[in-house]
């Protein structure tokens, strides 16, 4: 997207405090501060030995903020942008100069975040985003609040005049969402801090990881007492040496012997260096879910959605509705126990949909009561028949063993391995494999779709539902797929393809004949209704 | 729920690909195998070379009277069996691979175990490469690409078309998408 430029541009550079506050020096100082202390406390022991130890960190610590100052200054020096009428112009380089002019036309999201240092100065990191990927086309570090708003304008009155959507109106202060909401909008999801702690719980697969691995150190180390070991986990391998059910399958190795020794060398090591480390990064993870999701609104707004969130770093987001590719619903055990789902929407370069740079890897999408789900989809997307559709459901015996067969590619090497201790051993499979088929079946029988006047919708999955919704007008093609097993079952898989950041949608296991005939109608929806990037 | 007819499945008024094109198809894997076998080879014989060198005696416990040449054998079939098999699967590839173009879209079908039926909407296109590679150069063939917004989906692309109808379909494409745009 590299247009030729005008000539004579009113070339602005970025404020004085983004010499020190950009956010990759932010980090290095960050952790320059952590580090320095360490160092000087463990210095004896390590390679500042050699050297005076806290003369020499502090002069260090001079040496690299002097660097760092200047890189700020020389990214400043030749970092420059400009407004035009119907563009955004950035130029930068000292080396190699490279000048980017990005079309209003072309503009999708325009986000702008703005961390506390940046308030203390009234500046914010301006994000453009282009169609296509969630991709940054353009970022600018600590652009004054003022300068925002004249863009705001500047868009406002091209897409007036070109009569089009308009992606951003930026206000000059992002303030709580809640202090901000106008009287028209009402929020259609609001998260509390309570919300913001089951966005974690939910999300985390980490936690389930750390339950694991406490239930593991208690129940080897014996932290609280034998009847643990006996009561909460009685089927604990070290158990089984100890019994002698497990006996080694390689005749140099005693595992009665080594088995004792080791498991109490890993539990140690669990408990005294592993739980720490994960117990850390949840608590990280946990401060860093509240201070994205604190605050969190949607709410629709002239016919856009906006997305607003942050307590430290306030970002806001804000898309037409025109422009979002499809809204996915899901739910997982954890957050049916909490009575909560969460909506992910997804415009062609992300809006709530948007990874965000954190531990959970997850994405900001807001957790609604089940019961408000349908009116956000129905105010956000055009479902006026949505409440009344009828669903299709596939041939879930067809289905199920399918699903099942997938899980052999696994079993069937465990209990080999397991058969080889001890044949006995095959019996924990009884359990398992009678979940499995209960949940293949349930997962078969859940797979829906139902075409609406505008748009196509399924649902699919039974621990983990997903229930995903997007118009034709955002359909881009249409794949009609079928593997060898699909072949001899007479089922195939409907791939759809649109311009949202996240992948593909699959609808599996239908019937060949319902497949095509699917295919067939969608592409006949697609054609008589133009795309809307 | 809406009515949806019934798809024809047949393969009526879809054009299948020449013999330039199986032609063409053939000789990028024997380029690609003979490539593979480039690389097996200067990967079998160093570590040879370096066993060989590290322990004497223990190379022999292990491999037994493991010679240059029958290794060289053994490389050789190795590669010819890669290209049979590759050959095999673009020959049966190209058996069943085949397109349609109608007055709104576009239609392929490919893969003789894996099968894949794609449709795209020309309303969906935004724009169309043309692509000749060396084989296809010799033999009068180009390759059409087809970039949709679809961020998941690989580009749609036509291999080994005859020159004159490459270009034919790509222009009728672009056509299609200026008049839309205008």
């Amino acid at each position: 997207m590299t247009d030729s430029p005008p000539e004579n541009i009113p070339w602005r550079h970025l404020h004085v405090s983004a010499i020190f506050l950009r956010t990759d020096i932010l980090v290095v100082i960050a952790l320059f501060a952590i580090a320095v202390p360490v160092l000087v406390v463990i210095g004896p022991e390590t390679v500042y030995t050699k050297y005076p130890t806290q003369t020499t960190a502090i002069a260090n610590a001079i040496f690299l903020a002097f660097f760092l100052v200047l890189f700020g200054a020389i990214h400043r020096a030749f970092h420059v942008y400009a407004f035009l009428q119907d563009s955004v112009v950035i130029r930068k380089g000292l080396v190699r100069r490279e000048t980017r002019v990005i079309p209003f036309e072309r503009l999708h999201n325009v986000d702008s975040n703005q961390s506390m240092p940046q308030r203390m100065y009234k500046t914010a990191t301006l994000v453009l985003h282009t169609a296509g990927s969630d991709i940054v086309e353009a970022k600018l570090d600590g652009v004054p609040l003022k300068q925002i708003l004249q863009l705001e304008d500047l868009l406002k009155n091209y897409h007036r005049a070109h009569e089009t959507d308009s992606p951003l109106i930026k206000e000059p202060e992002i303030e709580h969402a809640g202090s901000q909401e106008t009287q028209d909008a009402k929020p259609l999801v609001r998260m509390s801090t309570m919300d913001c702690i089951r966005v974690f719980l939910i999300r985390n697969q980490m936690t389930t990881i750390i339950f694991l691995l406490i239930a593991f150190a208690i129940s080897n180390h014996g932290l609280l007492g034998d009847w643990v070991k006996t009561w909460l986990l009685p089927l604990s391998i070290t158990d089984f040496v100890a019994l002698n059910v497990v006996t080694s399958p390689i005749p140099w190795i005693d595992l009665s012997i080594r088995a004792n020794a080791d498991w109490i060398a890993l539990t140690n090591w669990l408990v005294q260096v592993v739980l720490p480390i994960v117990a850390a990064l949840l608590i990280a993870s946990m401060v860093i879910c509240l201070t994205f999701y604190q605050n969190f609104a949607l709410l629709v707004e002239e016919d856009k959605l906006d997305a607003r969130s942050g307590s430290i770093i306030r970002s806001r987001k804000r898309t037409p509705l025109s422009r979002i590719q499809l809204v996915q619903v899901e739910s997982n055990i954890r957050s049916r126990l909490m009575g909560r789902e969460s909506v992910r929407f997804s415009s062609s370069a992300g809006i709530s949909g948007s990874p965000i740079f954190s531990p959970l890897g997850t994405w900001l999408a807001p957790l609604v009561e089940p019961t408000k789900t349908l009116p956000i989809l129905e105010q956000v997307l055009p479902l006026e028949d949505l409440s009344s559709a009828s669903w299709e459901i596939i041939d879930a015996k067809r289905a199920w063993p399918r699903m099942l067969k997938k899980h052999c590619v696994y079993l069937v090497p465990i209990g080999l391995i397991l058969a080889s201790f001890n044949v006995w051993l095959l019996l924990l499979f009884i359990p398992l494999v009678a979940w499995l088929v209960y949940v293949c079946k349930r997962s078969a029988a859940s797979i829906t779709f139902t075409l609406l006047e505008e748009a196509i919708s399924y649902k699919s999955g039974w621990v983990k539902r997903t229930w995903t919704t997007r118009a034709y007008s955002k359909l881009q093609s249409i794949d009609v797929t079928q593997n060898p097993f699909d072949r001899r079952h007479g089922t195939a898989t409907l791939v759809l393809h649109s311009a949202h950041n996240s992948g593909r949608s699959r609808i599996r296991f239908i019937k060949k004949e319902r497949a095509d005939a699917l295919a067939k109608c969608l592409y006949d929806r697609s054609v008589t209704r133009d795309f809307e990037w | 729920m809406a009515e949806v007819e019934q798809e024809d499945v047949s393969n009526e008024g879809y054009t299948f690909f020449g013999g330039g094109a199986l032609l063409v198809s053939m000789l990028t894997t024997a380029a690609v195998s003979l490539l593979c076998g480039i690389t097996i080879l200067g990967v079998v014989f160093p570590g040879y070379e370096l066993l060989h060198a590290y322990s004497h005696q223990e190379f022999h416990e292990v491999f037994g009277e493991l010679t240059r040449k029958s290794l060289l054998q053994y490389s050789l079939l190795a590669t010819v069996a890669l290209w049979v098999l590759q050959s095999a699967k673009t020959f049966a590839q190209h058996w069943f691979r085949c397109y349609r173009v109608d007055d709104h879209g576009l239609h392929l079908k490919s893969g003789v175990l894996w099968k894949k039926y794609t449709v795209v909407p020309k309303n969906r296109m935004q724009h169309a490469d043309l692509k000749q590679g060396f084989f296809e150069n010799l033999l009068e063939l180009n390759t059409i690409v087809i970039h949709t917004a679809a961020s998941s989906s690989p580009n749609i692309v036509v291999r080994h078309l005859p020159k004159a109808k490459g270009e034919l379909l790509v222009r009728e494409l672009v056509d299609y998408i200026r008049l839309r745009i205008d």
